[in-house]
């Protein structure tokens, strides 16, 4: 169906093509990012599984993971879902579902070659920008480019008068996205190394989550929750606050990442000030939405894409507070370069953005498809399936970075401490592999969805028809 | 119409997703305190009568600070929501 619509003209193509090649391609890459994840995970519980072979160590396979789940899952369930936001709050159509289907396949051709090449050990060697400068070329002009035009217009071509805030969020994150990701990849062009190089590292970590994955991520609670509940956004203008403070508090130095390097003293005060103020957009944000649900509560039991999102809004609540303070100096001395952070990071990852972008897949599938949800209880199972396993990820981790935190401080034996951690990575693999099975749940699921769900007659809402009895 | 929020729905809600948003909040407290007070000597830190931090066993001061958290904020969850429940209720035989 794909490979027939790159070649059509663009008015052939049926609206929605490019959402659902998107939402598909989303979870495909939750699935192989996870996967990777829980195979990871073995070799940390296990040490003895599967050894003897370079490619399956642990250094080959860990970046794979990373970016296979930030660039395959969360930036295409962003695409999937700017391909059908952006167009329904302009009360019009995308501008190019033909562009929407070729940047999905070059998002795709390109993510697997990247991928591939960087388990092969193709890499820069930076954390989080790993991929060569050939591969970076393809993401930036193949994928970002293209995505940017197609949401720009769109909104361009509104037929509304004002911008409501999940566009206003959309347009600035891509934008945001290009300088993030051009200026973060140059360390490579500039032959930069040492201290320099892993500043520039680290600032490109820091902003490609805070002005790209958390904020369009909250971008779509912001149009899922009303959306689904009936409720008008509790206060467009506590909106533009979450906005523009995180314009202004999340585009910091990043330094707060590097506490211990040889940076300026001054630098990393100046960013770890603003990474407490980072709490004035997410109490913004928290409180938003959930004042939005106001009347609506009972839909936390009953409706599955409000129990994704409004998990994901209740999860923003300790990855801020963390967020927040662990990278003041007080607190960093003792959780830096331990298990906490990585505890954190899935958080955010998993915890706060998959589940808001999880329910605006399934929203947005079900919608483009024009079927209702093949089964209500496999959706059930998948949503319990990622959240325990979530939480036992999340769990074991932090307890495994506070050991390691007072390992680290109290000096004691390096040996002493990985024992006392075996515990932990056999919880966290345990964890991860649920999350796993859920996503395989999901995919089954969502292809059903496609080929038997019932069909939603006009001017009804697929999600509404879901739970009727 | 019932109160559909009554305990009985939302005993996983509370026990899963908001007793971890509680544990979240509870380990930035235990860390922070952790840290600001615990640079003492490792035979000396354990919190206030407490054993000494172990962390072969992870036993002192945030095991419990953060189960403490996840039950508050469990607890919290569960009046709002039962609250919630009551209004909706309300609103949906009343009508207004």
């Amino acid at each position: 169906m794909l490979f027939k619509y790159l070649m059509a003209k663009n008015e052939d193509i049926p609206p929605g093509t490019a959402t659902i090649y998107f939402g598909f391609s989303s979870i495909f890459w939750f699935i192989i990012g996870t996967g990777l994840g829980s195979f990871n995970a073995a070799k940390l519980a296990f040490p003895d599984f599967v050894t003897g072979t370079e490619l399956f160590a642990f250094g080959h396979m860990r970046q794979v993971h990373v970016l296979a789940v930030i660039l395959g899952w969360i930036s295409m369930a962003f695409a999937m879902t700017m391909m059908y936001m952006t167009p329904a709050l302009g009360n019009t159509k995308l501008w190019s579902e033909k562009l929407g289907l070729w940047t999905a396949f070059l998002w795709n051709v390109g993510l697997s070659l990247g991928l591939f090449l960087l388990w092969l050990g193709f890499t820069s060697g930076r954390e989080y920008s790993d991929l060569i400068w050939p591969i970076d070329l393809v993401i930036m002009f193949g994928v970002l480019v293209p995505l940017g035009i197609n949401v720009w217009m769109t909104i361009a071509h509104r037929r509304t008068q004002g911008i409501y805030i999940t566009n206003w969020f959309f347009g600035a994150c891509i934008f945001m996205v290009w300088v993030v990701f051009l200026v973060g990849q140059s360390a490579e062009l500039f032959n930069l190394t040492g201290l320099t190089e892993g500043y520039l590292t680290f600032w490109f970590a820091h902003n490609v989550l805070g002005l790209w994955i958390t904020p369009v991520a909250a971008a779509i609670a912001y149009y899922t929750i009303p959306k689904l509940t009936g409720n008008p956004l509790y206060s467009h203008r506590i909106g533009h606050l979450h906005f523009w403070a995180i314009i202004a508090f999340y585009s910091t130095p990043a330094s707060h990442h590097l506490l211990s390097a040889p940076l300026p003293e001054w630098l990393k005060s100046f960013a770890s000030v603003e990474g407490v103020l980072i709490l004035i957009p997410a109490i913004a944000f928290v409180a938003n939405i959930l004042l939005t649900m106001k009347g609506r509560w009972s839909m936390f039991v009953e409706n599955v894409e409000i129990k994704f999102s409004v998990t994901g809004v209740l999860l923003a609540i300790p990855l801020n507070m963390q967020g927040g303070f662990q990278q003041t100096r007080a607190i960093n001395w003792y959780v830096h370069g331990t298990g906490w952070i990585v505890a954190h990071a899935h958080l955010a990852l998993l915890g706060m953005s998959s589940f808001l972008e999880i329910a605006a897949v399934y929203f947005g599938l079900q919608q483009m498809l024009r079927r209702k949800l093949y089964s209500l209880a496999l959706a059930n199972f998948h949503y319990w399936f990622v959240i325990i396993g979530f939480c036992i990820y999340w769990i074991s981790m932090t307890i495994a970075g506070l050991i390691q935190g007072a390992g680290k401080i109290y000096e004691v034996p390096y040996i002493d401490v990985v024992v006392a951690e075996h515990p932990y990575m056999i919880a966290r693999w345990i964890g991860g592999t649920m999350v796993f099975t859920g996503n395989l749940v999901w995919l089954y699921n969502m292809y059903m969805t496609a080929v038997e769900g019932t069909v939603v007659p006009k001017g009804r809402y697929a999600h509404e028809l879901a739970y009727e009895r | 119409m019932e109160n559909k929020l009554t305990l009985g729905n939302l005993f996983w809600v509370l026990l899963i997703p908001a007793f971890t948003v509680g544990m979240g909040n509870g380990s930035v407290f235990g860390a922070a305190v952790m840290s600001a007070i615990g640079r003492g000597p490792f035979e000396s830190w354990g919190g206030w009568g407490l054993e000494a931090f172990d962390p072969t066993t992870f036993s002192g001061f945030i095991d419990w600070v953060m189960i403490i958290f996840g039950l508050a904020f469990a607890i919290i969850v569960a009046t709002a929501l039962k609250k919630h429940g009551e209004i909706e209720m309300q609103r949906d035989n009343t009508g207004w």
